[in-house]
């Protein structure tokens, strides 16, 4: 996967690679067991400060997303459910943003909460609407 | 607390006057072993005044800046070794060729690397047989870079080193410097520069010079996420206590419903309390250095 960095973007550049490297597994770019560019070939490539490509593989260590093993690199972590993680955060922004809008057409939560149910369980025994 | 002597260099209360003039204010500033520090600001802050005075080519007025836990004024020619320096103007002896200035140089370092020389000036392609006279400004910076990095300097001081390099240059060249810079932990690096894309790039910190006085020293990564604009246009009038919830720096009306809300800290929650009031447009503006850049040199030198 080729990582890609905007330095004027105000977005810190290490959260601008944890998010590449989110989607990317997400998405299937990248797989369980892949092994990731070492941290010096990442600063080169993108000719950014080593410590901020560190800081963005220890943040996905501690997320869980990435392992690195001692002497042999850092790779995309085996367990699958890591990916489940991700696609949970891809939903969750899909429902925020469905919730703002139904809050702008002036639904309180309780009728929301009430429709996603009800669509919920009409999906659920096959036909939607 | 880490003490003086922890830090690569230690500058406290550093005064500089020219006359009547006063360049710098008293600075205190300490660079931490194995960090970047990138030193930003308009024309005249006092950044080359400032690094002339670390190394020792300018008298402060007042003040002590301490290297390696020592004093400048009781460092050794063999402590010196450990600081590499590449001036504003590269003052070369210019009637060398990059030849003879390399064999010149290499006699003040009696473990100079010959091999390590000569993959640098294939890097770069510089010409060995020319006289340093007939090379570019660009050249001359880079042949300067060479000869400060061959000995492989604990300390790495580059006060404009980007100055008359084109973009393809300036990256060809900071890659040089950060590969330089993994080659052994612990290293440092001090770099002044108008380029503030590529300071983003490779500060680990930031500090902001203007009229000799250091008005901001951060962590590039938080000067990033704590100031941000918020473009909201509400449905009604907005709640009172939302705009007057803490972090936020600025609230600029745009139109009847229309708010531009400046937020450097606290940001999340200011966020959610927009989104959760009935709005048409909810817009993020990250700020990046050269915004900050504006506002702490006063927004009338923008020195790019």
């Amino acid at each position: 996967m080729k990582f890609f960095v905007n330095p004027r973007s105000g977005v810190p550049i290490y959260k601008q690679l944890v998010q590449q490297i989110e989607r990317g597994v997400a998405g299937g770019i990248l797989t369980p067991g892949e092994q990731l560019p070492p941290v010096r070939e990442v600063a080169l490539e993108l000719t950014v400060n080593p410590n901020t490509v560190a800081r963005a593989y220890r943040e996905l260590e501690a997320a869980g997303l990435i392992a690195s093993v001692q002497g042999r690199g850092t790779f995309i972590a085996e367990n699958i459910d890591f990916a489940m993680v991700e696609k949970e955060k891809i939903v969750k922004a899909l429902i925020i943003d469905l919730i703002e809008q139904a809050q702008q057409l002036g639904l309180t939560s309780s009728q929301m909460e009430k429709l996603f149910l009800e669509v919920l369980k009409e999906w659920q025994r096959g036909g939607a609407g | 607390m880490q003490k003086v002597n922890d830090y690569c260099v230690a500058v406290k209360n550093l005064k500089k006057d020219y006359g009547q003039k006063q360049a710098l204010a008293g600075i205190t500033l300490n660079i931490e072993k194995g960090e970047i520090l990138g030193l930003v600001g308009p024309n005249g802050a006092g950044k080359t005044t400032f690094i002339k005075l670390l190394m020792g080519l300018l008298q402060p007025t007042s003040g002590s800046i301490r290297i390696f836990g020592t004093d400048i004024g009781a460092m050794t020619h063999k402590e010196w070794r450990n600081v590499g320096y590449i001036s504003e103007e590269p003052n070369l002896y210019d009637f060398m060729t990059v030849q003879e200035i390399i064999n010149f140089n290499s006699k003040f370092y009696p473990d100079w690397d010959k091999d390590r020389c000569s993959d640098l000036l294939a890097h770069f392609n510089l010409p060995l047989n020319e006289k340093i006279k007939n090379l570019s400004k660009g050249m001359q910076t880079q042949l300067s870079l060479v000869l400060a990095m061959v000995p492989m300097p604990q300390l790495l001081i580059l006060d404009e080193p980007l100055e008359g390099l084109d973009p393809l240059r300036r990256i060809n060249f900071l890659n040089l410097v950060l590969e330089d810079y993994m080659r052994k932990e612990g290293r440092t690096i001090l770099i002044s520069s108008h380029y503030l894309e590529e300071m983003e790039r490779i500060a680990d910190r930031i500090a902001f010079l203007n009229e000799g006085r250091l008005v901001r020293v951060a962590p590039m990564e938080q000067l990033r996420m704590e100031e941000k604009t918020i473009r909201v246009v509400f449905q009604k009038e907005p709640p009172v206590e939302l705009l007057q919830m803490p972090g936020i720096k600025d609230i600029q009306r745009e139109g009847t419903p229309g708010f531009l809300i400046t937020v450097e800290d606290n940001f999340n929650a200011i966020f959610e309390a927009c989104s959760r009031f009935p709005h048409y447009v909810l817009d993020i503006y990250h700020r990046n250095l050269e915004d900050l850049f504006h506002d702490y040199s006063g927004g009338d030198d923008r020195g790019v």
